[in-house]
């Protein structure tokens, strides 16, 4: 039963992956030979153990008073992104492809400047900036940073320039004020003009990576219904729970290889068979055998969550308080409950009982009790006590970060933004924790950003309702759906109701491109198709939605933002306004559970996120990008991801040509 | 009017039906590879077409190699009826399952009518992307037979030859106590070739020191450069070759280029894309970025008429002339290359009409390992001149391999030349080209020299371009025109005249 559910716990109980893939640069080495005095030294060392910076053989120099280059600075951005992608993912919904400038299949990504060649070392890295910056802030994205037709790759970077770069990672940046949003984060000081040496981009890109590794970009933003209530991160999952030297018993050695066994998920029904015998010996380890019989994947999840609990009575049993023990032991048995809790929500209830009743043993407030309760109030949230959660959480959200996220969180989600601010600044928290005050500064400004949502759903619905007013427009778009690639372009006659769509797809199961071309009346809801294998048309009846996105297409924003739990976040480089709407799966999955559609029943969407792309100057939508996934009661997974970009001539007039209607052949 | 696109969509998805493979079934091989190119090839093959072509090739092979007599319905159209047909015989003849899927396979593909559509054999396949990265399994040494005698005309770096004593200019002797004497070049190829880390012994002779000796080599995979070249001598005129498109060839190709224009500024190019047979695709698109910042490389179409540009993109432009060699070995992604920066105007063709080679294929992996390396695309050059079985003239038509050198750096305006031979080789500039036939001949106590290579030199066609012609009355009518001795080889030196405007 849990052989499932060891691969998805890594997941679950793993919440923290941003550790850094580190570079090999022994503790106490200096990579360089030019920076054992240099004042950034310590930023540069961290820097390389980080994968920012390439040392080793052949690279004996940082050159840390050398003015850094574009490139080079374009570089390290591509570095820092690679550091923590998953911080900017509900912000870009990049495909690997894509990160790799491939595209989603037709039109490669390319350089808008002269002077980069594609047969360099800066090339991909620079590109893979290009197409980040264009996916965050719209077309042509790295030309409001290094406007013109040369880049200048090898030109010494300003520090403004490189400021409108990281921007990307300051929350409710906008991009007139990137110098101000990035000295007030505290990443780079000096003059807008100044140049940038490298052993400063080094500190910069330090001091980023150090408020990167602290929070998500927007903590509380929950892009996909699966964030909270959030648990803390579990660093060891397959620990021994004793110490064991050379000298094993015959016990302790198989104890030790079953732990082995379930680490590399090489285990089998003998190793769980060893274990119960132990649990039916005397052997001391009473955690530890407990513990590992609750991933026997041979076991009902209820045996699994006995044994979860078996193993914090031997916790208690032992009598000795090790707060990171019981707090592994709770997040053991609130997986158990989260994957019992998918079939059967009452559970959360009866494990939420059953936990409580440990409550007693420990110190009101101390770390052991800590350890408990933010097991404790995530499984209140989860069933749904949500005040309970809420004043647990405020118990010690002045000691754990975690509980002060969690406890905002719950305050925003009751629409009390003004008392989470309040309380944000009140001493309760500015005498907290160094990395409780830091999180809460993040989630401060990330309030000041939620107030605004309002105007942003104004403002949204405005464009496109500017849209909607046109006599017609035109669409270029590439989208990927159901795996099948397509490229089109679509005419649209407002006023008529009329729509020529052309273009080219390629089937997941060919591996040539086939034409495709048809016309819409949407006064008689028809359509005609054209055959192009037999030079026919085809008419038929515009169907109900096929699938969900083109439901949900129909629902006002302002009726996403009230009822669907959308969210709205801007961004902006300068030219174009970049508003991007997450709706969470849950939300979504519930209120349409009753409603069938051409692929089926909606039983979860994993991902749902759109972004508009506004020109500042006329108002218009001028691009959206969008990825959607939809999982189908027939377990059909539909993947539907693309880009249209749009544009508004002055006249679009389409016509049905008469060879299609009055040549349909049915 | 916003979801008109998603309800259409659903339309055009749910046309396609899945194929369904079952991998246990005997012909499951036979079925794959029908189902891939009824759908794809270009030439839109009909299932009756393959099904027939599959069943009487069977038919034919069975006879000829296990004299049966099986014969094919002129009814059976579809791949169940094949499958069925294909059962029957097996049962019937109790013939191999693997050979009657290579029969089958080997039959629909004779149908299309097209040399490059291929069922690759695993080993097949290695093989074929061994070569195309110019990859061999070797000794690591180039051969030429020189008088009858087969000489190393090169080694590879980093190659088994080249950690061995073996030097260029050594004659080939033995090969484990065989005689290579008197054998041509295709017997002399088989003798040496083996298994990859087996093993040889090879008699030498080395006339410098004028003794044999004896070298025990090992045969292993060995990389021959993509990309070979040099500064022609007293000028600025670059030279490189290019074997084929591997994955490495235009990083190999860029690294050369910026080489030679290190040690000095270039004025000219001739790129040597003779014998280069082709490659990848993508390859092709890195090696013409080389000399355009941006335009169009090609227009692809398939079966269904869609029609795909492929442009170049973040190039760089090239300062200078260029000038490519090309033969009818020239093929593919080179004829690729050579038409699209023909039509930009960057490059001037010289030698023979090339290959015709205007399609390109993909290579898809089959369930068992092996592969079917499939044509999907013609392609046609940026202004839209078709290669396939036509292959592309040359601007300036040049029949002998030295004297298509000679010619492009002539409309290089390459004023100083000078002519010479080496090890059989003949040295034009200080660069060296494996010609068949000597440069010069000694006949009745006087020098002749290569007709086509003199007329293109002098730029005089009332030479001929047939064989071989006495030197001496051209000295007489061509002032600038000097044949020299260097230790009793002849040397010919020609200073041309001074080109009335440069291009």
């Amino acid at each position: 039963m849990r052989k499932t559910i060891q691969i998805m716990a890594c997941g679950l109980l793993v919440s923290g992956l941003f550790a850094p893939v580190t570079a090999r640069a022994s503790e106490g080495v200096v990579p360089y030979g030019d920076i054992g005095k240099h004042w950034a030294k310590a930023a540069i060392i961290r820097g390389v153990k980080a994968g920012l910076f390439t040392a080793g053989a052949g690279i004996d120099r940082f050159y840390p008073e050398r003015e850094m280059t574009r490139a080079e600075f374009l570089a390290l951005v591509d570095r820092l992104y690679e550091q923590g992608q998953l911080h900017l993912y509900p912000l870009t919904f990049l495909s690997e492809h894509e990160e790799y400038g491939q595209g989603e299949g037709f039109d490669e990504p390319y350089l808008p400047y002269a002077d980069v060649d594609r047969l360099t070392w800066m090339y991909d890295p620079i590109l893979r900036v290009s197409v980040l910056l264009e996916r965050l802030y719209g077309p042509g994205a790295i030309q409001q940073v290094f406007p013109g037709k040369e880049l200048h790759p090898d030109q010494p970077i300003t520090r403004e320039e490189a400021a409108k770069l990281l921007q990307m990672y300051a929350m409710g940046a906008d991009g007139e004020q990137s110098w101000q949003n990035i000295t007030a984060a505290g990443w780079m000081d000096g003059r807008p003009e100044e140049k940038l040496k490298r052993g400063e981009a080094a500190v910069v890109a330090d001091r980023l990576l150090a408020s990167m590794q602290g929070d998500l970009l927007l903590p509380l933003l929950d892009y996909n219904g699966q964030k909270f209530p959030t648990v803390p991160e579990i660093r060891e999952l397959f620990p021994l729970f004793a110490t064991y030297t050379n000298q094993m018993t015959k016990d302790e050695e198989t104890f030790v290889h079953a732990v082995e066994a379930i680490r590399s998920h090489e285990d089998s029904e003998q190793t769980f068979a060893d274990l119960k015998r132990l649990a039916a010996s005397t052997f001391d380890n009473r955690i530890g055998v407990h513990y590992y019989l609750s991933w026997d994947p041979g076991t009902p999840l209820s045996e699994n969550l006995d044994q979860a609990f078996s193993a914090i009575d031997a916790y208690f049993a032992d009598k000795i308080i090790l707060p990171d023990t019981l707090r592994l032991l709770c997040a053991n048995v609130y997986d158990i409950a989260l994957q019992m809790g998918a079939e059967d929500p009452a559970v959360y209830g009866r494990v939420l009982e059953r936990l409580g009743s440990y409550e007693p043993k420990v110190r009101q407030g101390s770390e052991e009790w800590q350890s408990l309760a933010v097991y404790l109030a995530a499984l209140e949230a989860k069933s749904g006590k949500t005040e309970e959660a809420l004043v647990r959480y405020r118990s010690f959200a002045d000691k754990k970060p975690e509980a002060l996220l969690n406890a905002v969180y719950y305050l925003v989600e009751a629409n009390r933004l003004d008392e989470a601010e309040t309380w944000l600044a009140s001493p309760d928290i500015s005498e907290a924790t160094e990395a409780v005050q830091q999180l809460a500064r993040l989630l401060s400004q990330e309030l000041a950003v939620l107030k605004q949502q309002p105007s942003l759903v104004t403002d949204l619905a405005h464009t496109l309702k500017r849209m909607d007013n046109k006599d017609g427009y035109i669409v270029h778009g590439e989208s990927v759906l159901r795996g099948f690639l397509l490229k089109y372009t679509q005419e649209v006659d407002q006023r008529d109701q009329i729509g020529h769509t052309f273009g080219i797809f390629q089937s997941p199961q060919q591996l040539v491109l086939d034409k495709w071309e048809s016309y819409t009346d949407g006064r008689k809801n028809v359509q005609y198709e054209r055959d192009f294998e037999r030079g026919t048309w085809e008419k038929s009846s515009v169907k109900e939605p096929e699938f969900l996105h083109e439901w949900v297409d129909d629902i006002s924003i302002a009726e996403r933002a009230r009822t669907l739990h959308a969210r709205y976040y801007k961004q902006s480089l300068g030219r174009y306004e970049v508003i991007t709407e997450w709706i969470p799966g849950p939300a979504l999955a519930e209120r349409v559970k009753h409603r069938s559609f051409g692929a089926g029943t909606v039983k979860q969407i994993p991902v749902y996120m759109t972004k508009y792309y506004i020109d500042r100057d006329t108002d218009l939508l001028v691009q959206r990008v969008w990825r959607y996934e939809e999982i189908y009661d027939t377990q059909e997974y539909v993947a539907y991801a693309g880009k249209e970009t749009y544009a508004f001539p002055y006249e679009v007039h389409v016509r049905i040509p008469d060879e299609a209607v009055k040549g349909a052949t049915r | 009017m916003k979801r008109m696109i998603t309800g259409l969509l659903a339309a055009v998805l749910t046309a396609v039906s899945v194929p369904v493979q079952a991998e246990e079934q005997p012909f499951a091989e036979t079925a794959e590879v029908f189902q891939y190119v009824l759908d794809n090839h270009l030439s839109k093959p009909t299932a009756k077409q393959l099904v027939q072509g599959a069943l009487s090739h069977v038919s034919e092979e069975a006879g000829r190699q296990a004299h049966l007599t099986l014969k094919p319905s002129a009814d059976d159209d579809t791949l169940p009826e094949m499958e069925q047909r294909l059962a029957e015989w097996q049962r019937a003849a109790r013939l191999d399952e693997t050979a009657l899927n290579r029969w089958a396979i080997d039959g629909m593909l004779a149908t299309l009518d097209d040399p490059h559509t291929m069922f690759f054999t695993r080993d097949d396949l290695q093989m074929f992307e061994a070569g195309v990265e110019n990859q061999f399994v070797g000794f690591g040494f180039r051969l030429r037979m020189q008088d009858g005698l087969l000489v190393i005309r090169d080694i590879v770096p980093q190659s088994p030859a080249a950690a061995s004593e073996l030097r260029k200019g050594d004659q080939l002797l033995t090969v484990d106590g065989k005689s290579l004497k008197g054998k041509s070049f295709e017997e002399a190829f088989a003798m040496l070739r083996g298994e990859e880390n087996s093993e040889a012994v090879l008699t030498i002779y080395r006339p410098s020191e004028k003794r044999e000796k004896q070298v025990r080599l090992k045969r292993a995979a060995v990389t021959m450069p993509e990309v070979e070249g040099d500064l022609f001598e007293g000028g600025a005129i670059g030279y490189v070759s290019l074997a084929t498109f591997g994955s490495e060839a235009a990083v190999q190709l860029r690294d050369k280029l910026d080489q030679l224009s290190r040690i000095r500024p270039l004025k000219g190019l001739i790129l040597d894309l003779r014998d280069n047979s082709g490659g990848y695709l993508s390859t092709a698109r890195d090696v013409a970025s080389l000399f355009m910042e941006e335009g169009l490389l090609m227009y692809t179409t398939n079966r269904n008429g869609v029609e795909v540009e492929t442009w170049v993109r973040n190039g760089r432009d090239v300062g200078y002339p260029v000038r490519i060699l090309v033969n009818e070995g020239t093929a593919s992604a080179s004829e690729l290359v050579a038409g699209a920066l023909r039509d930009h105007g960057i490059a001037v063709l010289v030698g023979t009409k090339t290959y015709g080679k205007g399609s390109a294929q993909q290579i898809i992996p089959l369930s068992n390992g092996d592969a079917l390396k499939l044509t999907l695309h013609e392609y046609f050059t940026p202004k839209r001149t078709v290669v396939n079985h036509v292959g592309l003239e040359p601007d300036l038509a040049v029949e002998d391999y030295a004297a298509q050198v000679v010619e492009a750096l002539r409309s290089l305006d390459v004023q100083a030349y000078r002519l010479t031979e080496e090890n059989g080789d003949t040295v034009i500039n200080g660069i060296a080209f494996p010609t068949v036939d000597p440069l010069f001949k000694r006949e009745n106590g006087q020098w002749l020299v290569r007709a086509a290579v003199l007329s293109r030199l002098l730029g005089d066609s009332a030479v001929g371009e047939q064989d071989y012609v006495p030197i001496a009355p051209y000295l007489q009518r061509y002032k600038t025109l000097v044949l020299q001795q260097n230790n009793d080889q002849p040397v010919l030196v020609y200073t041309a005249a001074k080109p009335a405007a440069s291009r």
